[in-house]
């Protein structure tokens, strides 16, 4: 393995991972804020693949302004689910959420069967097909948009929720939910936002990954492992430190995969969850969150 | 070792009985006359009632296992379908590599799919609940990506299981018939006894507040681990009837969420801290799968035939309606609400 080989794989590594940041990042933000475990998370976001496949290769639509229609839909649906049972569920126990949750799961992924079976999609990406080469080193045009994007969406909303008020409100929310309230936050309104924003994420999360990689309706627990290995490694809290660790993961993913035979990087990158669970669940925080 | 055990699981039933009073005795009158209602099912029946018993029988089981840490201690575990298809694929693999019968797998079956469970507990069972939840939802798919890339094992083609003698198509039936029975059986005996045990209690406890609970002296990491224990090796031992049952296993087809998704949709439709809750959703469930199955077909929708996932569409919504309307499921309508709950 010589130096050319490792910088490229460093490189494939570091988009791949900017693209896990995007899977990650909407699981993150409900989990950290609205303290809500969304199982579905994988779902929706195949769903938004498949619908995002639909615009490009069916309506020809650019690649990159496809996303928006595809970012918006899933933000407003999240509103939509948030006022008709979303906030219902927050005041629920977790054991609750989480089995409604997993109902949804079940609805979503069998929706996108019945619509698009089970076929192994590929966006048909077009112009960002090309290669893009830095010296002796080239990678996909298509690649780079889509950590690109993401990295740019994660840096927005890093300054957003440290530098606004309404960023404030937000933190406030996830800090504590009661006092928030008591101090004049509007809970239900920012929390329904931060519900559509966590469903419009996951959404964008669909996107990017099918920007980069084949997909198919019913094996998105895999990318629900993948998001999650992302949350825990970075824990909550930080948007910066969820795009870190979805960079660390590309990276290990890259590595392992030049390495060993590919069906390795599952046992590899699970048993690195596993044992971050034991030894490190908060992640990269430098404290143990606190909880009330 | 064993006096501080006492004391830390004794605190448990003194405050839970002076709450509620059991009777166990009428439970198990109840178990036993379901008991006899349905065994004359297996003598002389027809061979697709029969079939469709051993399914009723063979989610009871995985559901009693599911429900003692699911039901009673609030952990949601959505790896049901791996300790069972460590099962199945013990069994399978040991009666093609030494021809083992049916008998000799099913506690290998189950010790496999319980040494998984403790591996699994370690690593996930001292966080949040939430945290196990997923952890365990990502790990069914694991193992079909494990067990499609080992050769030794059948990869992703699966395992047929050579299985010779002279029975017919109905005697094959009543055999298995019984051999799921029994199973259940068992399983609702272990969950009746656990319910009404310390065990239990702590369980319980644990659901309704862990720290709490943990402040109390009830060594909950001890406790779940046994509930995810005790349920996987019952999972692994239905299993491994399963494999000898539908004699070719592929990694695909047991490695699903579909187990996951059916094994509590019986916990949450027959009601959670009840024993008898998954004996009634057994029943429920494997009755409108059946006739979903039958009636999805013959319906059609703006003259568009609806595709057999529609059933599944309606088995999540179902899911989404119970966990958040009906939480105490069918038992529950039939219970009056003992004792209080008390907040802090």
């Amino acid at each position: 393995m010589n130096l050319e080989t490792v910088a490229q794989l460093l490189g494939n590594g570091l988009l791949l991972g900017g693209v896990y940041a995007g899977l990650g990042i909407g699981l993150s933000l409900l989990l950290g804020v609205l303290k809500i475990v969304n199982l579905s998370h994988s779902a929706v976001l195949i769903f938004g693949s498949l619908i995002y496949w639909e615009l490009v290769n069916t309506l020809g639509l650019d690649p990159i302004l496809a996303i928006f229609p595809v970012v918006v839909a899933g933000f407003g649906i999240g509103v939509l689910v948030h006022r008709t049972v979303g906030q219902y569920m927050v005041r629920e126990d977790s054991r609750t959420m989480v089995l409604a949750f997993f109902g949804i799961l079940v609805l979503v992924e069998s929706a996108a069967i019945i619509i698009w079976t089970t076929d192994t999609r590929t966006v048909n990406v077009g112009y960002l097909s090309q290669l893009v080469t830095f010296g002796s080193l080239s990678f996909p045009l298509s690649k780079l948009v889509a950590a690109g994007l993401t990295v740019l969406l994660m840096v927005g909303l890093h300054l957003y929720l440290t530098r606004t008020l309404g960023g404030a409100a937000v933190r406030a929310i996830s800090q504590n939910i009661d006092v928030a309230q008591m101090v004049g936050i509007d809970v239900t309104k920012i929390s329904r936002r931060v519900f559509g924003a966590g469903l419009g994420l996951a959404a964008f999360g669909g996107t990017v990954l099918a920007m980069v990689v084949s997909f198919s309706p019913q094996e998105h627990p895999r990318w629900l492992a993948w998001s999650f290995l992302v949350v825990i490694l970075g824990g909550l809290g930080s948007t910066l430190r969820t795009l870190s660790a979805g960079l660390i993961v590309g990276v290990l993913e890259s590595f392992i995969g030049f390495l060993l035979p590919f069906q390795y990087i599952y046992v590899v990158l699970y048993g690195l969850l596993a044992l971050l669970l034991l030894v490190r669940p908060q992640g990269f925080a430098r404290t143990k969150q606190r909880e009330l | 070792m064993s006096e501080p055990k006492d004391i830390a699981l004794g605190g448990a039933r003194a405050s839970s009985s002076g709450v509620k009073k059991s009777r166990p005795w009428a439970g198990a009158l109840l178990g036993v006359s379901i008991l006899t209602l349905v065994l004359p099912v297996g003598f002389g029946t027809s061979i697709s009632l029969m079939t469709m018993f051993s399914a009723v029988f063979f989610y009871l089981a995985l559901a009693q296992g599911w429900n003692l840490l699911g039901g009673l201690g609030g952990y949601l575990n959505f790896a049901t379908a791996l300790f069972a298809g460590v099962g199945a694929y013990t069994a399978a693999w040991l009666h093609n590599q030494f021809e083992l019968t049916l008998w000799q797998t099913i506690l290998p079956g189950a010790i496999a799919a319980a040494v998984i469970s403790l591996l699994v507990g370690y690593a996930t069972l001292r966080l949040r609940s939430h945290y196990f939840a997923i952890f365990t939802l990502i790990l069914t798919f694991l193992g079909a990506v494990v067990v499609k890339n080992m050769p030794a094992l059948g990869g992703g083609a699966g395992i047929f299981l050579d299985l010779e003698g002279e029975w017919t198509s109905e005697s094959i039936a009543q055999f298995y018939f019984f051999c799921f029975l029994a199973l259940a059986v068992v399983a609702t005996i272990i969950a009746f006894f656990v319910q009404h045990s310390n065990f239990g209690y702590a369980l319980i406890a644990i659901s309704e507040d862990e720290t709490a609970a943990q402040v109390l002296g009830v060594r909950t990491m001890d406790v779940k681990l046994r509930a995810l224990f005790i349920g996987s090796a019952l999972g692994g031992a239905a299993g491994a009837i399963f494999a000898f049952f539908t004699s070719y296993i592929e990694p695909g087809g047991i490695f699903n969420l579909d187990i996951a998704l059916d094994v509590i949709l019986v916990c949450v439709i027959g009601g959670m801290r009840s024993w008898l809750g998954p004996v009634i959703g057994a029943f429920v469930v494997v009755f409108l799968e059946q006739s979903l199955r039958l009636l999805i077909p013959s319906l059609s929708v703006f003259g568009m035939e609806l595709p057999t996932e529609t059933g599944r569409l309606i088995l999540g919504a179902l899911l989404v309606v119970f966990a958040l309307f009906f939480r105490r499921g069918i038992v529950g309508i039939f219970q009056s609400r003992r004792g209080r709950n008390l907040s802090v």
